[in-house]
């Protein structure tokens, strides 16, 4: 069976800094495979290379067969990516936007129609759909990028901290849509998040990367057995001790299980989002 | 993917529909602002020209002899309505005494006495300035053209005395000039800046008018970029199923099509506005060009629009290349001041002197610009020089063509996202197309 996603010694070096360096990872289909590792770690710099928006200094990607290289328009049909910092054109309402992503896949009138309906129904902002996103709040705002990633049902859903930012409520929201939808439909999902107690709910398999190299790969089960810790976020401290040493990673553990962190804003990890340099934007 | 660039376009047209600043200014603004501008203008001047009819002047004769009644009749013959006054009242006036009157006109003691020994006598006009308005020296420079319609009365007078049965007309013009200006070979009784000044406000300042909206439409091709990377648009949209040179096209087609609702508004309201400013007068007014055979060409217009087309497209292309580089709106906004200069230099210079006439150097730089050509292109609808005009429709198209190719490469690289214009940056030149280059030869 073809992989969904399959990097080959991923490389990406900016003029003084290594993004990435020789990354190579496996996501199966069906699959919800998150991406783990401190700021700066190449997370969100993996994910714009397989979503054909970067392009690497070496390797190469695969999606479901497909080489992100050759051929990325062939890539973007079956694909979509939401960013961790993304906007709405504000002008458009909810509906109009949905439209706009919509009309730029090749369906008939009666599947756009349908793909539209499957996002305002995941969105589920009910009236507000039509109003101007200019007046959404950050949390409605990402529901409906999220409804705009997931309607048109790709076979590889990338998402950056899908629920980044977002209150109790929303992030909730966020994270039932994926889990639910997403394994309804078969849809592959590669993301990438700091909430480990996020990934540890929605992830089939994680892979740990750090300083642009894959450290370790499995599901959050065996991870936590394999590092003898209590969970995912233990495991991230014990593979990230080398960045403790540096003082990049805050030390402090937090004592929430699964239940707790679908309902936490922040986990302790998070606490290092620091300022301008050190946030995932610089990665990439 | 015919279809995703139509999506394009109809995202942005109803994007800068909505977007109430926008449309306040490239559409709004003309279509209110030119015609107010004219109206307000020929209401200012036809309220001058209505104080001009109606003056009322306070008279202090201390002459009271023959030539002071002849001078008072004069004025009145010449529809001044004439209030008498004695001295204590003017220097009330003077004082800030209220008079329902324009102005004093004091005729001082011996002011016959003077005219009859053939010496000069004066008369004094008392203004007092308040508003400070244009309308407030009217009444004063209307008297002064009435004293010196007398003076030459006066002189007529003399004349005759001296050269019995002699034109008094003749006698003062020993010397006098009558200017022709040839039109393609036809002799015209009309000053030749009568003709260029007449040609200046039809087809110059149309085009400048066209400049300016090729300002505002490069700034919009830029915000349309650069709103996308502020507002985190721009990566969603790159990963969609739709060629990147759709995403540069239906930019730039947005732009244009919201422009040509602009230059519609801009003609609409600027016709207006020259409408309110030629009822008043202006150099050559009254002077019909189509009279003197200058009848613009079809095809000199065709080659105008070419040239305006070829301008807007390359201003464009140019906007959206720099925008690319910017990170929010307003550095986008400030950048394309820098496209601006080159805009209006060559309009400016072009109004004043034929490129024919520059020297080499100059005419190289104006060559080297590809927006001087609509202004060339407007004065050759009436001179059918179109050797230049061909000429800068060629390079207007290599220009083109070169700078949305850079644009495409831009976008469909990842320089779109990486691309940052840091003019302290160490290593780079501050000139982001040099910077561009250069990396590019590095990898």
């Amino acid at each position: 069976m073809t992989n969904a996603v399959e990097t080959q010694g991923l490389s990406k070096h900016y003029k003084n800094v290594v993004a990435l360096e020789g990354l190579s990872i496996t996501v199966n289909p069906g699959e919800v495979y998150g991406l783990i590792g401190p700021n700066g770690a190449g997370k969100s710099t993996t994910l714009r290379i397989v979503t054909t928006l970067l392009q690497p200094t070496a390797g190469g990607v695969k999606v479901f067969g497909i080489d992100v290289l050759d051929k990325p328009e062939d890539v973007r049909k079956i694909i979509s990516y939401l960013p961790e910092e993304a906007g709405s054109y504000k002008q458009l309402t909810g509906r109009e936007y949905l439209n706009f992503m919509a009309d730029f896949f090749d369906v008939d009138d009666s599947h756009r129609t349908e793909m539209v309906n499957r996002g305002i129904e995941i969105a589920g902002l009910d009236e507000r759909i039509d109003d101007r996103t200019k007046e959404y709040s950050k949390g409605m705002r990402r529901r409906l990028l999220i409804a705009r990633a997931l309607m048109t049902l790709p076979k590889l859903a990338v998402l950056d901290e899908p629920a980044s930012g977002l209150d109790v409520k929303h992030a909730y929201y966020v994270r039932g849509i994926i889990r639910d939808y997403v394994k309804k439909h078969g849809v592959t999902v590669l993301l990438s998040s700091h909430n480990m107690l996020e990934v540890e709910f929605l992830c089939d398999r994680v892979g740990l990367i750090d300083e642009g190299k894959l450290v370790d790969v499995g599901s959050p089960k065996d991870l936590t057995r394999k590092y003898n810790a209590t969970n995912l976020e233990d495991v991230f401290i014990k593979v990230t001790e080398g960045e403790l040493a540096k003082g990049t990673v805050r030390p402090e553990r937090g004592t929430g299980g699964p239940a707790n962190a679908l309902g936490m804003k922040a986990n302790t990890t998070q606490g290092s989002d620091g300022g301008p340099g050190t946030g995932e934007g610089s990665d990439g | 993917m015919g279809s995703g660039l139509l999506n394009i376009v109809k995202k942005e047209v109803k994007e800068m529909v909505r977007d109430p600043r926008l449309l306040l200014g490239m559409i709004i603004v003309p279509l209110v602002m030119f015609p107010v501008m004219g109206l307000a203008m020929s209401a200012s001047m036809s309220t001058v020209e209505e104080s001009a009819s109606h003056i009322e002047i306070g008279l202090v004769d201390h002459d009271m002899a023959m030539r002071s009644s002849e001078f008072t009749s004069f004025l009145e013959a010449r529809e001044v309505i004439v209030t008498h006054y004695t001295d204590a009242e003017m220097n009330d006036f003077i004082a800030g005494g209220e008079y329902d009157v324009d102005l004093f006109v004091e005729i001082p003691v011996g002011f016959t006495a003077e005219i009859e020994s053939n010496a000069t006598a004066y008369v004094v006009l008392y203004t007092r300035m308040e508003t400070y308005s244009i309308s407030e020296g009217i009444p004063a420079d209307v008297v002064s053209d009435h004293v010196y319609e007398y003076r030459q009365q006066l002189l007529d007078e003399r004349i005759s005395q001296t050269y019995p049965g002699q034109d008094p007309v003749l006698v003062e013009n020993p010397v006098l000039v009558s200017s022709v200006s040839i039109v393609d070979g036809e002799v015209h009784q009309t000053r030749p800046t009568d003709i260029t000044g007449q040609l200046m406000s039809q087809s110059i300042m149309m085009p400048m008018v066209l400049m300016i909206l090729l300002i505002l439409a490069a700034q919009l091709a830029a915000v349309s970029v650069a709103m996308e990377k502020e507002e985190k648009t721009l990566e969603t949209l790159l990963t969609m199923p739709v060629a990147r040179s759709s995403i540069l096209f239906g930019k730039i087609a947005g732009v244009v099509a919201i422009s040509a609702l602009a230059v519609v508004a801009y003609i609409f309201g600027f016709s207006i506005y020259m409408g309110g400013m030629m009822s008043v007068g202006s150099p050559g007014a009254g002077l019909s060009l189509s009279d003197l055979g200058l009848v613009p060409s079809l095809e000199g217009m065709v080659l105008l629009l070419v040239t305006l087309f070829l301008s807007l497209v390359s201003a464009l292309s140019l906007a959206v290349l720099i925008a690319s580089f910017t990170e929010d709106v307003r550095s986008a906004q400030s950048l394309i001041g820098v496209i601006a200069v080159p805009i209006f230099v060559p309009a400016l210079i072009l109004m004043f002197m034929d490129i024919s006439q520059m020297p080499t150097v100059i005419q190289g730089v104006i060559m080297a610009i590809p927006f001087s050509y609509p202004i060339i292109a407007s004065k050759a609808l009436y001179t059918g020089e179109y050797l230049y005009v061909l000429i800068g429709i060629v390079y207007q198209v290599i220009f083109t063509t070169i700078t949305i190719y850079l644009a495409a490469r831009l976008f469909s690289s990842e320089k779109i996202l990486t691309a940052r214009l840091n003019l302290k940056k160490k290593g780079g030149t501050g000139f982001p197309l040099i910077d561009l280059m250069t990396s590019r030869k590095k990898k």
